[in-house]
């Protein structure tokens, strides 16, 4: 088999947590040296667990049942020594930041060098070619948490091509990434493909990085399926001509609830500048903005909790605030607790604790869940549920797509549209965000709020329709 | 909020300028530090403890400013400012109402043995790297206490951050009401963050440990600064 050209070879791979079900049911992958490899699916659809897997992770950190063989470069998995599988396999994971054990870059890079090569002089040549190859001399020596996404993103690839490993996993690399990390993990794909480095990447997001990949994957209910040409045919069939679209149709009440004129705001540096905006009631407005753009700083300034440096809020109504870190919304232990305690909080009565309990029932989410188990669109809508319980009439979310596939953004975008709670929501992505669900759509850059241009976002509706075809295809 | 949590993170970061000095030149300086601030609690009376806070806090923060530039070591210490303002506010408002017995000058005592011992401390984590404290805790055969600190202070920065924005979410969600339950999202996250972490190191282990060094030849500095500070505090201790 070594003489083979397969780097990876996953044969009927089954695998489950302890006291679990089955999350991988027979999943069969070759992926051959040299080539590109897409797996797309669902939130919770085995993406990760399928990463854990192949590295050996799911055994030896979780405990996992597993079934079935993975040869990496012709190794058998489980005749593989832990030292041996950091030279054959590197994981790339959904958050650069989460694989620093030292402050700085160079003595990130430097230190496990010396752990794969034992020899200071082998360490220090294999540091400077990864770092040459990803040009990252400029970041060596600043502190990991002062790196943007994208750059720390690049300093991760930086490691993993110091072993020089057969094989690279990415998994959802574009995370929180704005339309500048996009272009920049395009970029460094285009890189490994000349390094002639085996790739697979496991993301959900996958319609900016499609044209880069040999092959495509579907990963459905632990079930790999090779979805390649019916993704090339789902997006001939959807006119991508007509992929810019953003049609502002969405009516709007007549109240204003929140008012901003002439609102500036400082830390370091001016992050906004003059910015006029209301918002009125039932409306669902957009504001795109890199990361670093200020999204935030507007956001916690229409909630009140920032005082601009100048200018005049007005705010008639109650307002929430649902962090990019979703979970921190959360603070009971179970989703029911969460009705009882927003509704006691807010002096709301019965009723209100038996329109949750109605509402819980729709997202058919079990009353007994724990809102930090649930998905990161079912904790989206979830928190839309509570604050509209709390009778709040705005919501505020802070990147609530970052998490979501295009059907659940789409479903998200419906779920807000008739819950009649008006929303803000900041987003640093344009792939597909463009709707006629919005009321109003904005962009945020270099501190000033200006209409958002239709030519720079791509169809929520689309990419849904591009990506339930290929699961319809797929027969998933 | 999130910018001086953010600032106060900084407390914790080791400064690449501390290479010139050996590994036990800036130990001996951080736990004489320590040991001093520690005796400056039992200088006496209030003027003596104030006086004795005030000397160790000049030249730690003397020192931690030569290292990591003066701005950085005041716009670390906002926060900390901030909470011993707080404190010293209810104090005094206790104080003047009459229930509270401390005198103005025992608050302020207080106040800067409290910020004392708080660079004291942070001065180990300042003045020495990650990489150094697993060397140490390593040879002291503490391996799971050397992965466990990397954790924690690796943590710490993020850490800090989601608790700004859980305070501003939770303030919003109960109106100002049950600001502690933030603890519990904190704490999830905090997990979350760490599976993250524990996966990395069991497919590629932490971090090499550093060698550690006996002298090099600028230390005389640091144990000259060192012998000053401790024999002003004795001084202090003795007059008063």
């Amino acid at each position: 088999m070594s003489a083979n050209n397969e780097v990876l070879i996953v044969k009927n791979l089954y695998f489950r947590y302890p006291g679990g079900d089955y999350v991988l049911k027979g999943v069969e992958l070759e992926v051959s040296r040299g080539e590109h490899v897409l797996v797309i699916g669902d939130t919770g659809s085995g993406k990760t667990t399928l990463i854990r897997a192949i590295t050996g992770l799911g055994t030896l950190l979780y405990r996992g049942e597993m079934a079935g063989e993975v040869y990496i470069a012709g190794v058998r998995l489980d005749q593989v020594t832990p030292e041996k599988l950091q030279r054959l396999v590197h994981v790339v994971g959904q958050n650069p930041y989460l694989f620093f054990t030292d402050y700085t870059a160079r003595d990130e890079l430097y230190s496990y060098a010396l752990r794969v090569y034992r020899d200071p002089n082998h360490a220090k040549r294999a540091v400077e070619r990864a770092v040459e190859t990803m040009n990252i001399w400029h970041l060596l020596d600043r502190y990991f948490y002062e790196l943007s996404g994208g750059e720390a993103r690049r300093v991760a690839v930086a490691r993993a091509l110091v072993a020089d490993p057969v094989l690279l996993l990415f998994d959802e690399p574009l995370m929180w990434m704005d339309d500048h990390g996009v272009e920049d993990f395009k970029h460094i794909l285009s890189l490994l493909r000349k390094l002639g480095k085996t790739v697979v990447v496991f993301e959900h997001r996958f319609l900016p990085i499609l044209r880069l990949f040999d092959r495509v994957y579907l990963l459905e209910r632990g079930v790999l399926v090779e979805v390649t040409n019916l993704v090339r045919d789902a997006i001939r069939h959807a006119h991508l001509e007509r992929w810019s679209e953003l049609k502002a149709t969405h009516l709007r009440g007549s109240r204003v609830l929140v008012s901003l004129r002439g609102v500036s705001h400082s830390y370091d540096k001016p992050v906004l500048r003059g910015v006029d905006l209301d918002v009125f009631s039932d409306e669902l407005i957009i504001i795109y903005g890199r990361n670093g753009s200020g999204k935030t700083t507007l956001l916690k300034i229409i909630a009140g909790y920032l005082k601009p440096t100048k200018g005049r809020v007005a705010r008639a109504c109650r307002v929430m605030y649902v962090p990019q870190n979703i979970p921190l919304f959360f603070t009971e232990e179970t989703v029911m607790k969460e009705v009882e305690s927003i509704c006691k909080t807010w002096g709301r009565g019965v009723d209100c604790i038996k329109a949750g309990a109605k509402a819980l029932q729709e997202l058919k989410i079990p009353r007994e869940a724990s809102p930090f188990n649930l998905s990161h669109g079912q904790m989206v809508k979830l928190a839309t549920t509570l604050s509209r319980l709390a009778g709040a009439d705005l919501v505020l979310l802070d990147e609530p797509f970052s998490g979501l596939t295009y059907v659940d953004r789409l479903r998200l975008l419906e779920h807000l549209k008739s819950s009649g709670v008006a929303a803000v929501i900041a987003t640093s992505s344009s792939d597909a965000v463009g709707s006629g669900i919005w009321s109003r759509a904005y962009e945020l850059d270099e501190g000033v709020l200006k209409p958002l241009r239709a030519d720079r976002v791509g169809s929520i509706e689309l990419a849904a329709r591009i990506y339930e075809e290929i699961k319809r295809g797929a027969g998933a | 909020m999130a910018q001086a949590l953010r600032e106060f993170s900084q407390l914790f970061v080791y400064s690449k300028k501390l290479e010139g000095f050996s590994t036990l030149s800036r130990l001996c300086f951080s736990t004489l530090l320590v040991a001093s601030s520690i005796l400056a609690g039992r200088a006496g009376d209030d003027v003596g403890v104030a006086l004795s806070s005030t000397t160790i806090l000049v030249v730690g923060l003397g020192v931690l400013s030569y290292f990591k530039g003066v701005r950085s070591v005041l716009r670390a210490l906002t926060l900390v400012a901030l909470f011993i303002s707080i404190a010293m506010a209810i104090q005094w408002t206790g104080y003047l109402l009459g229930w509270l017995r401390p005198s103005p000058m025992s608050v302020i005592a207080g106040t800067l043995w409290a910020l004392t011992l708080f660079i004291a401390f942070s001065s180990y984590f300042q003045l020495l790297s990650l990489r150094e404290w697993r060397s140490i805790l390593n040879k002291l055969r503490l391996k799971t206490a050397s992965l466990l600190l990397s954790l924690v202070v690796l943590q710490m920065p993020t850490t800090l951050i989601y608790t700004s924005e859980a305070f501003t979410t939770i303030k919003l969600k109960y109106g100002g009401k049950r600001l502690y339950k933030v603890v519990l999202p904190l704490v999830i996250l905090s997990l979350f963050t760490a599976r993250s972490y524990a996966e990395a190191i069991a497919l590629y282990g932490v971090a090499t440990e550093a060698p550690l060094t006996l002298h090099k030849k600028r230390d005389i500095l640091l144990y000259l600064v060192s012998t000053l500070q401790v024999s002003s505090t004795l001084l202090i201790d003795m007059i008063v």
